[in-house]
């Protein structure tokens, strides 16, 4: 699925300040691309991943996603769209506690409506290597474990695009490095179009291309 | 100051935490200031009226006459003081209108020293007033005769021989206490037509008292100790305003005594709550106080901070409680403020605001104390490891909670006024919530039978259910709690009004007469005869009065102040006063033996050195009497001793005639006796006609209408029931907060997991689903099983402490269920309305905070 941001503007008000976030963003991320997104703290690359989820509206602009235009989507069928075709992979993992790594796999699915959740659920966290862990509570598991969950949470319904904030930025290095090797793997295997958000030059420098948010804009690295 | 501070801050930072757990609390506290309030404005009232109930400063009286003797020594202690006299007893009221047992008050022309009676012309009856009665053969009655029997001034009525005009009405008696404990409404005459009457006979029931006004200097105290030690008879009283306003408050207090253990459930629920949401907030707080820690707070200090904080807390809470019970005392004064003859305007004083404050402050503290007590085992260490912080993981001591149970113990037995009542109300409590909590347990754990539902959020509100067991319990717990208060009551009212009413079968007799002089037994026999019926329970009934028990003389027990129980107030009572003995070969169908042996068959003087006696088993526990113990009695000035062989049990809402203690035949036969007893269950017309046809051809005999006295009983009950039901609710509202604090805690800590599913597709719909199902399901359950145990402790209550039958009423107890459960989800829906709504962006920005 390709993603096209044409003139995307975004301004926050702080009191009677505007704060101007995103001043024109234009890039064209073709189907299967793996793109990260760098730039400083309060850059914009939260604000920037909110729109392309479509948990918030640009000011203006145009966001495609194949032929479709978000912003002319209402809230439902952003909600549907969101739920078909994006997934989000966190920096806080945010699984559900009380859920076993396999019940939180399935609730993703079960949540769409997928049938035979329980074995997809099981194959995504095989997947991921942890098919030892399946019945395991988030409390039970290691950090680097539990961001696999949330990978496999992500990937589960197969989304066109995935969207990752910071996905090893609560991660030691050598945890970081192992689950962001297990990701880069599956993404690529499954041709998912992939927008990485990270602090990390090295970790950006392993994507297929590498963008920088400054001042607003997007430029190539 | 530093830990003021940093406990000032914590606090403004937490404030929706201070706010709900402010509000819980003194919800809980409601019902038990306001009660305070209520019981001293009762105590005012009663104090400043004590005079006008009394209507003098002194009373001397006894259920006979005194003796010639008795009185010169009475008055050689009252040298001095104005004199009064007065008869009070039950009589048959006749008239062309119908007949009614009314109370006799003979009075002479000081009555009353104090207080006043409003006529209804008008006329404002005081000591120094001019009385009507004592001009002509006149009486002024109540206006419940009016009400029942149509009369009215100047109409006819006869009491005994005599034939007296209604002079008025009285519109408003001061000199009356409990308006609803009076069995029949007051008549007065003048004390002078008492003999020509012809109703005091031997053996009749009747209050004879002394009243006096002593001088501006007289000490009462004085006099009382000098008069005791003049009668030493205990069946004599002597009163003073201070003791007679005492006593004329008793069954309001009772019924006090009882609100308050609901207000203490209340108090419970609340404080449940409030330790919930404090778990809460320390458990979160649990990383902070340890970055603190590294910054050199120490553990003591870091205790003060949140003692601190649990103090401050307690101290707000006072604000909204006298603020609520500003609403609730005057809903209180309302119900009850019409079973007292005097205006009560309860407020919250001073001492019931230090109540509430010492409350607040105490209570908080250690309702929270097992939880403060966790920061001592807090390791900072941990902030150097992945490892999360919580209150779980640490070592358990079971004295923490020690504290919270001997307080709540002890404002058990001080709201109850008995240890036993305390104790047996802590027990059942403790019951109830073994019982709540083990099917909590069941329902957490059926919870997950459902968790392979095809709906999802349905499915997932139920492992939520199943794996969050420490909010589903807390909250399990709260609404079971409300659920079974709240259908406690209608049910004890329905099994009672069944009881009485709906049974066609039922035992209960109509009527019960009392004061049948020996020679009118066959003619009232034959009378109950020509109507087709058969006197039920026709038993003698012998004065009498304990002088030794085990060869120690039996003495008057006097107050000496200090903390009384209920149990020393009945007992002094039932000590102080004549007994009633009866005799009987066999026990009557409403009685069982408990323990010893029956009679051994008629007394034989010859062969047997003393009589065979039969005690009631909850007398004999007040008054401390044991099988085996030998009684002296004096019976009309002859010496009787008597043994206890055995105790029985005696079904006295059968309303059949019944003693506390019952010699063996042959024993009494020849003593000086009146007779008592009961007509069956019979028609409304023929109880009416009945009634007239006695009380013309006996017109000593006191005839009690069981129905109308029930009915009337049953009516004061309904009153006070409201109270109670006014309280029950109160609970179930505190149980409501409590749900909506677990549940908008709940929900706050699962904002980014709720945010979560609408990420991964849930919509609105869903996510409202997902909510009230799992609240209301909750609630649903804990409902049905309060509504379950409150079945089950009323048909134990019927059965057991009311000795009656049990009536089961589906209807209350299904209604109540759909309510709870409707009203729980609404609660959980609002609880969790903003944040179900909210946008899931909400959580991408709080990943970066």
């Amino acid at each position: 699925m390709s993603l096209t941001l044409k003139e995307v503007k975004k301004s926050f008000h702080q009191g009677d300040t505007e704060i101007q976030v995103l001043r024109g963003v234009e890039t064209e991320i073709q189907p299967g691309q793996i793109v990260s997104i760098v730039g400083q703290s309060g850059s914009g690359k939260s604000t920037l991943l909110s729109i392309l989820a479509g948990l918030e509206r640009a000011d203006s602009g145009e966001i495609q996603v194949d032929k479709v235009n978000l912003m002319g989507l209402s809230e439902e069928e952003l909600t549907l769209f969101r739920a078909q075709n994006i997934a989000i992979v966190f920096q806080q993992y945010h699984l559900i506690s009380h859920l076993t790594a396999v019940e939180n796999v399935m609730l993703a699915l079960e949540i769409l409506g997928i049938e035979d959740a329980q074995n997809k659920a099981e194959a995504a966290l095989r997947e991921l290597g942890l098919g030892h862990r399946l019945d395991h509570f988030p409390s039970q598991m290691s950090g680097g474990e539990c961001q696999r969950v949330a990978i496999a949470r992500a990937l589960v319904v197969r989304p066109k695009i995935l969207l990752a904030d910071e996905p090893s930025g609560n991660l030691d290095t050598h945890t970081g490095d192992k689950v962001m090797d297990v990701f880069f793997e599956v993404v690529k295997k499954h041709n998912i179009t992939t927008i990485l958000v990270t602090h990390s030059e090295a970790l950006a420098k392993r994507c297929e291309r590498s963008l920088r948010l400054l001042e607003g804009h997007l430029r190539e690295v | 100051m530093r830990l003021f501070k940093i406990a000032f801050r914590e606090l403004r930072r937490s404030w929706r935490f201070g706010l709900f757990f402010i509000f819980n609390l003194s919800l809980g506290l409601t019902g038990f200031v306001s009660l305070e309030a209520f019981k001293e404005a009762l105590q005012t009232s009663l104090t400043q009226n004590a005079k006008a109930i009394l209507s003098a400063d002194f009373a001397v009286s006894a259920r006979r006459e005194l003796t010639q003797d008795e009185v010169d020594k009475m008055r050689s202690v009252m040298t001095g003081a104005m004199e009064g006299r007065t008869y009070e007893f039950f009589a048959m009221l006749n008239s062309s209108k119908g007949s009614r047992l009314v109370m006799v008050k003979a009075i002479d022309k000081t009555y009353p020293f104090y207080g006043e009676l409003i006529l209804e012309k008008g006329d404002v009856i005081r000591n120094e007033s001019d009385k009507e009665i004592f001009a002509s053969k006149s009486a002024w009655i109540y206006p419940e005769l009016s009400a029942q029997m149509g009369l009215k001034a100047g109409d006819e009525i006869v009491l005994g021989n005599l034939k007296l005009k209604v002079a008025d009405l009285v519109k408003e008696d001061k000199t009356q206490t409990f308006r609803a404990a009076s069995l029949a409404p007051r008549v007065f005459v003048n004390i002078d037509l008492i003999p020509e009457s012809g109703l005091i006979k031997f053996g009749s029931t009747f209050t004879s008292a002394y009243l006096f006004k002593l001088p501006a200097t007289a000490n009462e105290t004085q006099l009382k100790d000098a008069m005791y030690a003049q009668l030493t008879d205990p069946v004599i009283s002597v009163e003073t305003p201070q003791s007679a306003g005492e006593d004329s408050g008793r069954q309001l207090r009772y019924l006090s005594d009882y609100l308050g253990l609901v207000a203490l459930v209340a108090l419970f629920m609340s404080t449940l709550g409030a330790a919930y949401l404090y778990r809460l907030f320390l458990s979160q707080r649990m990383k902070e106080i340890a970055i603190l820690r590294t910054l050199g707070l120490k553990s003591r200090e870091a205790l003060g901070v949140y003692i601190l904080q649990v103090s401050i807390l307690g101290l707000v809470a006072a604000i909204p409680t006298i603020a609520a019970s500003y609403i609730l005392l005057p809903l209180l004064s309302r119900l009850l403020g019409t079973l007292v003859p005097f205006e009560l305007t309860p407020s919250i004083t001073l001492s019931a605001a230090l109540i509430c404050l010492g409350m607040g402050v105490i209570g908080s503290f250690l309702v929270c104390l097992p939880f403060v007590v966790k920061i001592y085992d807090l390791k900072a260490s941990r902030l150097f490891s992945e490892e999360k912080f919580s209150m779980g993981d640490t070592q358990t001591r079971w004295w923490v909670y020690v504290p919270m149970i001997v307080m709540f113990y002890f404002l058990s037995v001080y709201q109850a006024h008995s240890w036993r009542t305390g104790t047996i109300f802590v027990a059942a409590l403790a019951v109830v919530l073994v019982a709540l909590v083990v099917l909590g347990y069941g329902v957490v754990s059926a919870a997950r039978m459902f968790s392979n539902l095809k709906s999802w959020p349905l499915k997932y509100s139920f492992k939520s259910l199943s794996r969050r067991q420490g909010s589903s319990l807390a909250i399990f717990i709260a609404m079971g709690l409300g659920a079974l208060l709240i259908n406690l009551l209608p049910q004890l009212k329905n099994s009672l009004q069944n009881e009485f009413f709906i049974q066609k079968d039922s035992k209960v007799p109509s009527l019960f007469m009392f004061d049948i002089q020996d020679e009118q037994v066959q003619g009232v026999k034959d009378e109950l005869k020509a109507n087709n019926l058969e006197a039920i329970g026709l038993s003698p009934m012998v004065r009498a009065r304990v002088l030794k028990v085990n060869g120690k003389d039996y003495e008057r027990k006097i107050d000496e102040g200090g903390f009384k129980s209920r149990e020393d107030e009945r007992e002094a009572r039932f000590r102080n006063r004549g007994m009633n003995l009866s005799y009987r070969e066999n026990l009557s169908t409403t009685e069982d033996l408990v323990e010893g042996r029956p009679f051994s068959g008629v007394f034989d003087p010859e062969k047997n050195s003393r009589a065979e006696l039969s005690v009631e088993e909850r007398f004999a526990e007040r008054m401390d009497f044991h099988i085996g113990d030998v009684l002296v009695f004096d019976v009309q000035g002859v010496e009787v001793e008597g043994e206890i062989v055995n105790l029985r049990k005696v079904r006295w809402t059968s309303f059949q005639p019944n003693f506390f203690i019952l010699f063996q035949n042959g024993a009494l036969n020849d003593a000086p006796k009146t007779w008592i007893a009961a007509v069956p269950s019979i028609a409304d017309d023929l109880r009416e006609k009945l009634q007239n046809e006695m009380a013309t051809k006996f017109p000593n005999v006191s005839i009690i209408d069981v129905v109308r006295t029930v009915t009337s009983v049953l009516e004061t009950a309904e009153k006070m029931s409201w109270s109670l039901e006014l309280m029950a609710g109160l609970a179930l509202l505190t149980g409501y907060i409590v749900l909506y604090s677990i549940v908008r805690s709940q929900i706050r800590m699962r904002r980014w997991e709720i945010n979560m599913l609408k990420i991964l597709g849930a919509s609105h719909r869903n996510m409202t689903t997902f909510v009230a199902s799992e609240f209301a399901f909750l609630a649903f359950l804990s409902a049905l099983m309060g509504a379950g145990l409150s079945s089950a402790v009323s048909f134990a209550l019927s059965k057991f402490i009311f000795e009656g039958t049990y009536t089961f009423s589906w209807q209350g107890p299904v209604i109540s269920v759909i309510l709870i459960s409707a009203l729980s989800g609404i609660v959980a829906l609002l609880a969790s309305f903003d944040i179900v709504r909210e946008s899931p962006l909400s959580i991408l920005r709080e990943d970066k905070d």
